[in-house]
């Protein structure tokens, strides 16, 4: 079934992101980051440039996982920035059929392009490790 | 003794902030502010304007509060923005005299000016109790 996303509303920019990654839809989930979007991995790096990006973004596809946000929140910085931090899990299967269970929680940034949809500048999934002391 | 300080590094920035702040020194402590600059308070509210930052940084500036940061990262974010993560301790006292320690964790983000300066465009340093469950 298709739904529709409104990504001039933040919200539902990163619905529409979760939804492509439920989908394993890889080339739309790919519309959903910056040109200049970073991505910080599990380990605390820094994977920049689209094309590396992408790489993580496809794994993520090929297990179709079921990504929710059961908390968040959104600040405007300026005109076109929104700090946005979250809450998720993350349920999915591994190539042995294996569950898998995930919670985490985010620290991001999002940009407004040119026309008006928020996209991915900073994604860092992994926030809460760094907290966690 | 007065310290030098190139703001042109994003870690010297923040070391100069956190002199400012050591110091006492409100005028210049707000000069590490990009004008479009939003703090995030313990409460979580968003405190947006350059007249109300000051006022959450004049009473770190009137308690001279020794705040040190033990551990960061930082990620550049295209040619002017940094992903910025750290943890930090405070060391003050009230004004009746009682001793303060504080700790926590930020999740920031640095803009440079046009002068290659970092400033702080989002300074969160309460973000650990969001990821906290």
């Amino acid at each position: 079934m298709a739904q529709n996303f409104d990504r001039t509303n933040p919200d539902e920019a990163d619905e529409y992101f979760m939804d492509c990654i439920r989908e394993g839809n890889l080339k739309n989930a790919m519309t959903c980051f910056d040109p200049d979007g970073v991505y910080m991995d599990k380990d605390g790096n820094a994977i920049s440039g689209l094309a590396n990006i992408e790489k993580v973004v496809a794994n993520l596809c090929n297990m179709k996982p079921d990504l929710k946000i059961y908390k968040h929140k959104n600040t405007l910085v300026g005109k076109d920035l929104i700090y946005r931090l979250d809450k998720w899990t993350l349920t999915a299967t591994d190539p042995q059929g294996n569950p898998i269970k995930m919670q985490g929680a985010s620290a991001h940034i999002m940009r407004k392009n040119a026309d008006g949809v928020w996209l991915w500048l900073v994604d860092n999934p992994f926030a809460a490790s760094f907290f966690a002391d | 003794m007065t310290q030098n300080f190139d703001r042109t590094d994003p870690n010297e920035a923040d070391e100069y902030f956190l002199n400012c702040v050591r110091n006492g020194d409100l005028k210049n402590a707000m000069t590490c502010f990009d004008p479009e600059a939003i703090y995030i308070a313990k409460d979580g509210n968003t405190i947006s304007g350059f007249d109300n930052i000051e006022k959450v940084v004049a009473n770190l500036c009137n308690m001279k509060a020794d705040i040190k940061v033990y551990e960061h990262k930082n990620a550049p974010v295209g040619n002017d923005m940094m992903y910025w993560l750290d943890k930090w301790t405070m060391t003050a006292r009230d004004p009746q005299g009682n001793l303060i320690n504080m700790k926590g964790a930020s999740a920031n983000m640095m803009r440079k000016s046009t002068d290659g300066i970092w400033l702080w465009l989002v300074d969160n340093p309460f973000a650990a109790p969001f990821f906290a469950d």
